[in-house]
């Protein structure tokens, strides 16, 4: 019961603080409550036994780079009301059409998955542990891990050439 | 939970010759850094960049022929990836060979300018090897933050910066498509294997959402393709980016993204092919269509040839409408292998004319619009017969490859009873004849206002120009032994 109660409290709160986070006009306030969100969806992991996954939801998303988020927001001292705003209406259109259409279909997988009674089944002792997930990465997804690796590297070397360029 | 996967390393060393390639081309660019060398590191840089280009497509090349899974089968090395993956990597060497002169205008950066070009490369190779589509994502990944960088490293070029910013940004929100569609298809087939998708998609149970998976994951392959309506990035970051890259970007990337799509649409999503053949259908008359009306509005030459290079992607989308699902393990579609024929003389035929692009800017002057290659062609006798030679092959006018490669992607079309799809098609092609032959014209039949500077001789860019030439005659005349290649290939899509 009681872990009934704080799914459905953090799944209310992660739906509400993600729909606050869109439509917010000043940026800080906006990132606040992506925070918000990014917290809540890491109750629910621990809620479904995902330890590992909620401890790294709180450390790379809600704490580094969301912290990223603000230190750029601050940087560029964008003022309220100065994230652009869609003028074209007929991309507004386009948009809201868009966005009917993926509720509809949501909703009917929604519909056609049946209703769920109660919560999930409860996860085999030590599933999503660090242990685990971090046995499952070494073995059945080295492959990915190692490439994810190069990908990395990509990246810093990438930054690394593009600010250099502005020295030279 | 699963033991260690058994690895056979073997199948892996084309990845580990580009990866120690790319790894050595940044120690370089280190050690030319201190003496601001800057000719010697572009020359190195692209000598090693060839060579390591080089034995990685002999290791491929040595097991064309190997059907194995390895890593726990989320690599899959067969006659189709390994095709694709010599069409990638020739396609880089080609490009290398443009880029000698280019890289070398980048002064310090030439080092890294090649090691990203090897890192991309490596990327696509992962992603046509790849049986996984998480795989698939980090390759997909990997090739494209390099080549996000490479479009903006152009120094001077005012206009870099923002085809670069462009195409990163609307390109993550494409990647985030592509991601959000893989977790629902983990979470509605159970795996993300290609093979074990095809078995798990049910769409009488909780189909719904697996339709929104499917969606979400084709629409980030589509960016890829800048099929309209996902082709707002490419006209800006092809304009921007490094001549070379353009041509980069233009080849390869394309390349690899619909070798992801065969793939998928084959092995994956073969049992919905009633949903997304008249998507394809639909997505082939908009690309070709918008890419072949606005090319004609274009003035600046590069700017034309993004727009075509959407036009091409919208012909190879009405093969890929033509596929037949109910030649699946029966027997070889010929739709399918058009798609490759094509793929390969379009590398060839867009490198070729980029080439010259490139050989024709080589004087100190700027030679990117319609404007400034005026009376070229007289000029310089040689690059302007090449420029044609590639123009009528891209409008697809025989003996070419160009038109060969229309005409089997055309009869594909029509085999499968679609007479509409090809007429639409050839319509379009006889429209994008009207801008390609411009360039000759304006080549031959204007006069320069200016004095035309003699141009340097540049090795490496006539070597790229004079392969690409041939290939384009080699595959309008006698196109039997890649088609063999390419009909062997495909079979083993299923």
């Amino acid at each position: 019961m009681a872990e009934q109660i704080f799914f459905y409290f953090f799944a209310a709160l992660s739906i509400v603080s993600a729909f606050l986070a869109v439509t917010r006009k000043n940026p800080v306030v906006s990132v606040v409550w992506l925070i918000s969100c990014m917290f809540s969806l890491a109750v629910i992991y621990v809620i479904l036994s995902a330890f590992f996954l909620a401890a790294v939801q709180v450390i790379v998303y809600a704490g580094a780079i969301l912290m990223l988020f603000v230190f750029v927001i601050m940087m560029l001292n964008l003022k309220t009301g100065m994230v652009g705003q869609l003028r074209n209406l007929g991309l507004k259109f386009v948009g809201l059409i868009a966005a009917l259409l993926i509720l509809r279909q949501f909703y009917s997988a929604i519909k056609g998955a049946g209703a769920m009674t109660g919560l999930p089944p409860r996860a085999a002792a030590g599933f999503g542990e660090a242990a685990a997930v971090g046995k499952l990465l070494y073995s059945q997804y080295i492959y990915p891990l190692e490439l994810m690796a190069v990908l990395l590297l990509v990246a810093i070397v990438g930054a690394l050439v593009l600010a250099g360029k502005e020295q030279s | 939970m699963t033991g260690f996967p058994s690895i056979s390393w073997n199948l892996l060393l084309p990845q580990i010759v580009l990866l120690s390639t790319a790894l050595f081309l940044l120690l370089l660019a280190v050690i030319y850094r201190g003496g601001g060398r800057s000719r010697g590191a572009t020359v190195a840089g692209a000598v090693f960049s060839l060579l390591g280009l080089g034995v990685a497509a002999f290791m491929a090349l040595a097991q064309y022929d190997t059907v194995a899974d390895t890593f726990g089968a989320m690599l899959r090395l067969d006659p189709f990836s390994t095709f694709f993956t010599l069409l990638i990597i020739g396609g880089a060497a080609l490009c290398v060979l443009l880029s000698v002169r280019e890289a070398g205008g980048l002064k310090a950066m030439a080092g890294e300018y090649y090691a990203l070009l090897i890192f991309s490369v490596l990327g696509m190779v992962v992603m046509v090897t790849a049986a996984d589509l998480l795989v698939i994502f980090i390759g997909l990944e990997t090739m494209s933050l390099a080549v996000y960088i490479l479009v903006g490293i152009g120094g001077e070029r005012e206009n870099g910066a923002e085809g670069s910013l462009k195409y990163f940004l609307i390109g993550a929100f494409a990647s985030a498509f592509l991601i959000y569609g893989i977790a629902l298809l983990l979470g509605t087939t159970g795996t993300t294997r290609l093979d074990g998708i095809a078995s798990g998609l049910n769409l009488a149970e909780g189909g719904s959402l697996q339709l929104v998976a499917v969606a979400l994951v084709l629409i980030g392959f589509l960016f890829k393709i800048a099929a309209v309506p996902f082709h707002m990035w490419a006209p800006d970051a092809y304009e921007g980016a490094p001549t070379p890259i353009t041509a980069f970007m233009a080849v390869a990337v394309k390349a690899s993204a619909f070798a992801v799509l065969l793939r998928v649409l084959n092995v994956s999503l073969l049992p919905l092919a009633d949903y997304w053949l008249p998507v394809m259908w639909t997505l082939a008359v908009l690309t070709m269509t918008v890419g072949n009306l606005a090319a004609i509005f274009q003035g600046n030459i590069k700017r034309m040839l993004a727009y075509s290079s959407i036009a091409h992607a919208g012909y190879l989308l009405v093969a890929l409408a033509s596929i037949d699902p109910a030649a699946a393990g029966v027997g070889n579609d010929p739709a399918m292998a058009s798609v490759l024929f094509y793929l390969t003389v379009y590398t060839l035929m867009n490198v070729g004319a980029f080439g010259v692009l490139i050989y024709l800017g080589g004087g100190g002057r700027q030679m990117e619009t319609l404007e400034q290659i005026k009376g070229t062609g007289f000029r310089y006798p040689l690059l302007g017969v090449a420029m044609t030679v590639f123009m009528f092959s891209l409008a697809g006018i025989p003996p070419t490859g160009g038109f060969l490669g229309k005409f089997y992607v055309f009869s594909a079309a029509v085999n499968r009873g679609l007479i509409s799809l090809a007429i639409i098609g050839v319509l379009n092609s006889a429209a994008s004849a009207y801008y390609y032959i411009r360039v000759t014209v304006q080549m031959y039949m204007r006069q320069s206002d200016e004095q035309l500077p003699g141009l340097p001789f540049s090795l490496p860019l006539a070597a790229a120009v004079l392969l690409a030439l041939y290939g384009v005659f080699q595959l309008g005349i006698a196109p039997s032994d890649l088609l063999t290649a390419a009909d062997r290939a495909v079979l083993f899509l299923r």
